[in-house]
């Protein structure tokens, strides 16, 4: 009686030319992930956000993106290591990131707004956008940074919609290499299948207590991961069917420096 | 020291200035000159040649006082020819012997040599004083050349040598040779010239026949080491002069250039040279000075650094094109000079596979690349500054810190972090009885929820610019239901409103 292992040779061998392994499971890839250091949004994201990968971060003004991308920027920096911060509207505030624990010694800061024509607007335009783009190319080739963040979140969507989706895929495959966490805060996502992990961060209303206070606290944020490249299945065979995503919003409190904790 | 093995030739030039400035003017060789130092009025002689002297005139003279001789040719002292002449003087006492002292003199050039060990060479010493002679006559100046095994006593023989020309002191002979010559040449403090004066001692022999115990009792050690002086005793530590080690190359160009490509071919040659000599001595580049002069009468001088000393051609290369195209010349470029300072070179590890951390030269090139993109000082890590004022911080190059200080990894607190306007952003508030209605923002209105403020804050009012305003916490939404938690600020006039950022 023939086993089951000499059947599967069989049938393998048939389909060889056409599927190789058809019936082997494909060894699964350990993807590195790098914790937040914040348990909630860790344990949401399977461990942190994953690195050699471009991670978009979308939500609207006041939602928590930049909260975000400084506490990982924080984390990072605390470990030794060395990040860059592209930012295309020159909001970065140098205060905040350091309250948050950013390590200032080892952010690169590229600021692009230079232009003073458009002032009176908030979002960048396009030569702000040329220049952020070809600044993420030159840190990404160069190596070394174990995090960049690029920083559209002031820019309207309509105009980063606009960038092609041969620049995305250009960055992935950079970051892959240079084992680079790339991080895009937006207000919409724009890198599609580009990006690893999208993260939609959207700001919730005060809760009583906050609002009995006679000073402002702090902001409540939901995140939820709206899509994720390469889930890890529990599974060893994976189903013939793309199983649809179930996650499940997360709370994240984020307080004001002058503030104390709850 | 003294030593057997020892040998040493003093080359002493007179009248330094006059003859500095007469060595390139040879037609006025044969007229009384004198040098004048200082500034107008208290011009004084500081230099003379030897018309000048037999005519009467001496050092100190006043400019009203040389006017009185006729036909005396004024000549103001150059402190650029002396040097010229300088240079070239010790060029020319390099050829004899690497080994070369240079002393200090007012008025005067004097050198020692180490000349020994160099008879194989330049056979005797003899002969070799009368090349020595030789060479520096071409130069167009006269020396005294005295050659001696004890250094002191060649200097004080070339000192006191009354007419140019060489003199050989044999081993031993050193005091017979110095007794005749006059106590000036020691260069005497006041006191202790008086003090021999009343004493009756007016050569270095009668102060060499003084009896060293009791001359010391009197003039303590300093009596022994000019006693020591006139014998042709006294020991020396001989210090030779370094030379200068400058990387410097020079460049004229057959044709007007302004291409940046012309140029950097043209550069590619120069440092390669640079680097060759750097190499050499175990250096590298740590920066390359551009000075260019250009066809419209200017210059053009820049100053391009790498993070790390390197002989990378290729790094320097891209450097300097990248700087190139950030500050183009103004016109063609008609020569060029490049400077480079050397520094020890330096190590880099490499990283294994992926780097950890990037890499000093290709991070140096990296943000070159991005300053000609975003401007000069739009790239780096950010500084704060010691004040509670808002937005205070400065630009700093960035460069990856060497040391790596651990911290706490184990949870990171969650901070609001703001979204900064730079560029003042006015606003358009609606207020009812002195609370915050409405804010405009982005052509939306946003109905505020929750105000939190006044918050008077102020500073920097001991300075010249003190700062005071008012600051509210806004949290608003706008008819979507969108939330805006932003921070306002009212100017002191009360009247306009801005916006200071938004929490993000």
């Amino acid at each position: 009686m023939t086993s089951a292992s000499q059947i599967r040779t069989q049938i393998e061998t048939v389909l060889g030319n056409r599927i190789p392994g058809a019936l082997t499971p494909r060894p699964q890839t350990v993807r590195p992930v790098t914790s937040l250091g914040i348990a909630s949004i860790d344990g949401a994201l399977n461990g942190g956000l994953p690195a050699g990968a471009v991670t978009e971060v979308v939500g609207e003004e006041s939602s928590g993106r930049t909260s975000l991308a400084l506490s990982f920027a924080a984390r990072m920096t605390q470990a030794g290591k060395v990040c860059a911060w592209i930012d295309v509207a020159d909001a970065l505030d140098p205060e905040s990131a350091a309250a948050t624990g950013v390590d200032l010694r080892r952010l690169l800061w590229v600021r692009c707004r230079t232009s003073n024509e458009h002032v009176s607007s908030t979002s960048p335009r396009s030569e702000e956008m040329c220049q952020a783009l070809k600044v993420a190319d030159l840190l990404l080739q160069s190596g070394g940074f174990s995090l960049i963040t690029l920083d559209m979140g002031s820019v309207l969507p309509e105009y980063v919609l606009r960038v092609p989706l041969s620049t995305w895929f250009r960055y992935r495959a950079a970051a892959e290499r240079t084992q680079t966490s790339f991080l895009l805060l937006t207000q919409k996502s724009c890198a599609k299948s580009s990006s690893n992990m999208i993260l939609k961060l959207r700001a919730r209303e005060m809760n009583e207590s906050q609002r009995s206070i006679s000073f402002f606290t702090g902001l409540n944020t939901d995140i939820e991961v709206i899509r994720e490249r390469f889930t890890p299945s529990p599974a060893s065979i994976p189903g013939l069917k793309k199983q649809p995503h179930s996650y499940e919003a997360v709370n994240w409190y984020r307080r004001t420096t002058w503030s104390g904790r709850r | 020291m003294t030593g057997r093995g020892e040998l040493y030739a003093c080359l002493y030039i007179k009248e330094f200035p006059a003859q500095s400035l007469l060595r390139v003017r040879p037609q006025l060789r044969q007229r009384p000159c004198v040098v004048m130092d200082g500034d107008a009025p208290f011009r004084t002689v500081c230099s003379l040649n030897g018309h000048a002297r037999r005519a009467g005139i001496v050092r100190g003279m006043s400019q009203a006082e040389v006017d009185t001789f006729t036909s005396v040719v004024l000549l103001f002292r150059s402190r650029g020819e002396e040097e010229n002449t300088r240079g070239a003087l010790l060029e020319c006492a390099s050829r004899i012997s690497p080994r070369i002292e240079e002393l200090m003199e007012a008025e005067m050039f004097a050198c020692v040599l180490d000349i020994s060990g160099t008879a194989r060479l330049s056979g005797s010493p003899q002969k070799l004083a009368k090349a020595l002679l030789q060479q520096v006559r071409n130069v167009g100046v006269s020396a005294s050349i005295a050659i001696s095994r004890n250094f002191h006593a060649a200097v004080c023989m070339a000192r006191g040598m009354s007419r140019t020309g060489s003199v050989v002191i044999a081993q031993g002979e050193e005091s017979r040779v110095l007794a005749p010559l006059p106590l000036s040449i020691l260069q005497l403090s006041e006191e202790e010239a008086k003090t021999f004066e009343r004493w009756g001692i007016r050569s270095l022999g009668a102060l060499a026949a003084l009896t060293e115990e009791p001359l010391i009792a009197r003039m303590g050690q300093e009596g022994r080491r000019l006693r020591r002086l006139a014998l042709g005793e006294l020991p020396h530590l001989f210090v030779p002069k370094e030379p200068q080690f400058k990387l410097e190359e020079y460049q004229d160009l057959d044709h007007p250039v302004q291409d940046v490509d012309s140029l950097l071919f043209v550069i590619r040659l120069l440092l390669e040279k640079l680097m060759i000599r750097a190499a050499a001595r175990v250096l590298a580049l740590a920066s390359v000075t551009l000075d260019s002069s250009l066809e419209d009468k200017t210059t053009y001088s820049h100053t391009i650094r790498s993070v790390l000393p390197s002989n990378d051609l290729h790094l320097w290369l891209k450097l300097i094109h990248l700087h190139l195209q950030s500050y183009p010349p103004q016109a063609a470029v008609l020569t060029l000079r490049l400077y480079a300072d050397p520094e020890p070179t330096s190590k880099l590890q490499l990283g294994l596979f992926s780097p950890q951390l990037p890499e000093a030269v290709k991070l140096d090139v990296t943000l070159t690349k991005i300053r000609a993109i975003v401007g000069e000082d739009r790239v780096g890590r950010a500084v704060l500054k010691d004040t509670h004022q808002h937005d205070a911080f400065f630009m700093e190059t960035f460069s990856v810190p060497s040391t790596s200080e651990s911290a706490d990894l184990s949870s990171t607190e969650s901070f609001l972090a703001m979204r900064r306007f730079r560029h003042p952003l006015s606003l358009k508030v609606v207020i009812d009885k002195e609370n915050l209605k409405a804010v405009f923002f982005q052509r939306k209105r946003y109905d505020v929820a929750f105000a939190y403020g006044p918050w008077r804050r102020g500073g920097d009012w001991w300075s010249s610019t003190p700062w005071e305003e008012e600051e509210w916490d806004v949290v608003a939404r706008d008819q979507q239901g969108e939330l805006l938690c932003c921070c306002i600020k009212r100017d002191r006039s009360g009247r306009a409103w801005q916006m200071v950022g938004i929490y993000d």
